[in-house]
């Protein structure tokens, strides 16, 4: 058994009720790490071109990687995988908190869920017991009364849990996959696949410790990341995401009002340290991480029309603020605290439900829009009130929130008008709160990105590698530590070559799976909007032109050995990375 | 002339080391933006945005008397 694994990975039929384990070789560890590639490599064996995502064929894939659960900050994470019902391509998305840790904990390293269960159901997971149990009584809860109710079923306050919420069973195609109540495995949709399957909820509880090849050297990391913590994580330590919204603004690339402008006069009203000063309760933090960047919020329910803001919910990130408050036109922060914990309640991902509305909301503002369409809502930008009610809406299908509850490009298409040029995404996957017109690591992520427009989702070495081992996009680790801490984890003795490999091989076994969807590189592109100027600040007279677009997608296929038409992995470099047999899978 | 110096998170723990929310100079006419940044010696690991009373200015920028100096660096996270 390598260090880092268990080498057991837990497959679940839920038509059958069947659970059964595979036991992967150290050299199929070592080849795929965890993560991007893993779940791509039981689509790629799994799942045809042709598969509803909503169906019982589909795979729900849970993987940690070998660091996630060894006591190293920033070692929490998890990524969460399928075909996605939003985009129709690869789903992943990634998520902290102790979920992840625990699933390792309890001896497992993932999760491959297939089938559909004939009525709802939760997976029950110990370090000796796997159990389908009946979740009747928490189809239709709220995430909160979820976790109370699963842990109360099992009297253990320990116990980790994640689910999916109301929006999920209601399979809105941006439901998210929440655990430990705040922490959002968010993009693409995961939540929607696993209520299709009727499973509510996986909850793990566990003790085992992760094995390490060098426990001393992890725990060097720990009190390097402790003993530095201002010169490398001050604003994360003190204020979370989102201290800094008014740089953006400064320098004009703000997400408002639909990406239309880039500048808003009041963000400093709703950015995280307003949020601290405001309604801060205490920071927190996710498994092992001293950095403890997570804001816990209570707003008192007279400031939010009604409902009471409690801190187990967390507290808005940078992509919430900006996904439902400056592209909104929001500014008022006790709404934007309330939308967050709405978010959290229903299992919805913040960056789909705000683009999606900011669509609609430009669509009021043209015209093209009216109460006839929307039931009577006035869907003026800056009303917070109708932020909250639209989230509810949308988790429950509910009249106009039926209409978007597909997503903004979905939306579009129903509506026709001429309207998907308004519509911020990436092949289908709405845009995460980062200007490509303004920050060019944006502009070289989100066209080649394997889910689309997602700042995290990996189509470069650094955020790819990280969620492939199962560590924070936060933490302030270089390439020599990254590869010292897979390396004191897993005593494989890799070098930034092999690792390198590693980030290749996923993207490439990603792409095979987009190709296999239909996808060609006519959807490797920017949307309209950002081919646009902006109508505030300084990045005015900056649009970006649909040749540099190209160049920077012909340029990416070229560096990684892709075809520079097609954008096919070529058979030299599949070869090349040992995944030639999932070109024909 | 008097300008107030408004340093936003990680630049307060520098500039304001026992707490408060921003600093007053008193500067002479002419003084530019990038002469008071030399001045504070403000150290950035990524780079600095400044604000002059609410909008993007280039460090060449005059500065005027009750000028508010917005001092931020780039957003960390999503």
């Amino acid at each position: 058994m390598a260090n880092g694994f268990w080498n057991r990975v837990l497959r679940v039929d839920l038509t059958t009720g069947k659970t059964w384990e595979e036991h992967p070789t150290d050299e199929f560890f070592r080849h795929h790490v965890g993560g991007r590639s893993f779940i791509a490599h039981y689509l790629l064996k799994e799942v045809a071109g042709d598969t509803d995502p909503l169906g019982p064929d589909n795979r729900l894939i849970f993987m940690a990687g070998p660091v996630t659960g060894t006591p190293l900050p920033g070692a929490g994470r998890h990524s969460v995988g399928g075909r996605s019902p939003l985009t129709g391509g690869f789903g992943e998305a990634e998520a902290g908190g102790f979920w992840g840790a625990e699933l390792k904990h309890a001896g497992y390293d993932g999760i491959v869920i297939q089938g559909k269960a004939e009525k709802p159901v939760y997976l029950w997971i110990d370090e000796t017991t796997v159990e389908i149990r009946d979740a009747a009584h928490l189809w239709g809860k709220k995430t909160g009364d979820v976790e109370d109710a699963i842990r109360a079923d099992h009297g253990d306050r320990l116990i980790r849990v994640a689910q999916t919420g109301i929006a999920g069973e209601n399979l809105v195609k941006y439901a998210l996959v929440v655990n430990d109540l705040n922490e959002c495995a968010g993009r693409t949709g995961m939540g929607a696949v696993m209520g299709s399957k009727n499973l509510k909820a996986i909850a793990c509880r566990g003790k085992k410790q992760v094995p390490m090849a060098d426990p001393k050297k992890i725990r060097e990391v720990a009190m390097w990341v402790r003993d530095t913590m201002d010169e490398n994580h001050y604003n994360f330590h003190h204020y979370g995401t989102g201290a800094a919204m008014v740089g953006k603004h400064l320098e004009g690339h703000l997400p408002v009002r639909n990406w239309q402008l880039g500048t808003m006069d009041t963000v400093e009203l709703i950015d995280a340290k307003t949020l601290k000063a405001e309604f801060g309760e205490k920071m927190d933090g996710c498994y092992a991480c001293s950095v403890r960047c997570k804001k816990r919020t209570r707003v008192d329910a007279m400031l939010t029309g009604g409902v009471a803001v409690e801190p187990k919910y967390g507290g808005a990130e940078y992509e919430t603020l900006g996904a439902t408050g400056t592209n909104l036109g929001i500014d008022n922060l006790a709404m934007l605290c309330r939308a967050n914990q709405e978010l959290n309640w229903y299992g919805l991902d913040s960056v789909s439900t705000g683009a999606t509305i900011a669509w609609a909301m430009e669509c009021w503002q043209r015209g093209i829009l009216t109460g006839e369409d929307t039931g009577g809502l006035a869907l003026e930008w800056g009303d917070g009130a109708l932020l909250n009610q639209l989230i509810e809406m949308i988790a429950n299908r509910e009249g106009f929130g039926d209409f978007l509850a597909d997503g903004a490009l979905a939306a579009a298409r129903k509506l026709g008008r001429d309207t998907e040029q308004y519509v911020v995404h990436v092949r289908g996957l709405e845009v995460a709160m980062h200007d490509p017109r303004a920050m060019d690591r944006m502009l070289e992520n989100y066209p080649v990105n394997p889910t689309g427009g997602d700042h995290t989702g990996g189509a470069h070495h650094r955020t790819s590698l990280r969620n492939t081992i199962g560590v924070c996009q936060f933490l302030a680790y270089d390439d020599t530590m990254t590869l010292d801490i897979v390396n004191a984890t897993t005593g494989w003795g890799m070098d930034q070559e092999e690792l390198k490999t590693v980030f290749e091989r996923g993207i490439a076994m990603a792409k095979l799976f987009n190709l296999r969807c239909g996808f060609t590189a006519a959807d490797d592109r920017l949307p309209a909007r950002f081919l646009e100027p902006l109508k505030t600040g300084p990045f005015a007279d900056k649009p970006l032109t649909e040749e540099q677009v190209r160049k920077v997608v012909t340029d990416y296929y070229a560096v990684h050995g892709w075809d520079e038409q097609t954008g096919t992995p070529k058979p030299e470099t599949l070869e090349k990375l040992g995944i030639a047999e999932y070109a024909t899978a | 002339m008097r300008v107030r110096v408004i340093p936003v998170a990680e630049l307060k723990r520098q500039l304001l080391p026992r707490g408060g929310s921003s600093l007053w100079l008193d500067l002479p006419d002419g003084t530019t933006i990038g002469d008071v940044i030399r001045q504070l010696d403000v150290k950035v690991t990524d780079r600095l945005i400044v604000g002059l009373d609410g909008a993007y200015a280039p460090p060449e920028t005059p500065l005027h008397d009750n000028a508010e100096l917005t001092l931020v660096t780039p957003m960390e996270g999503g």
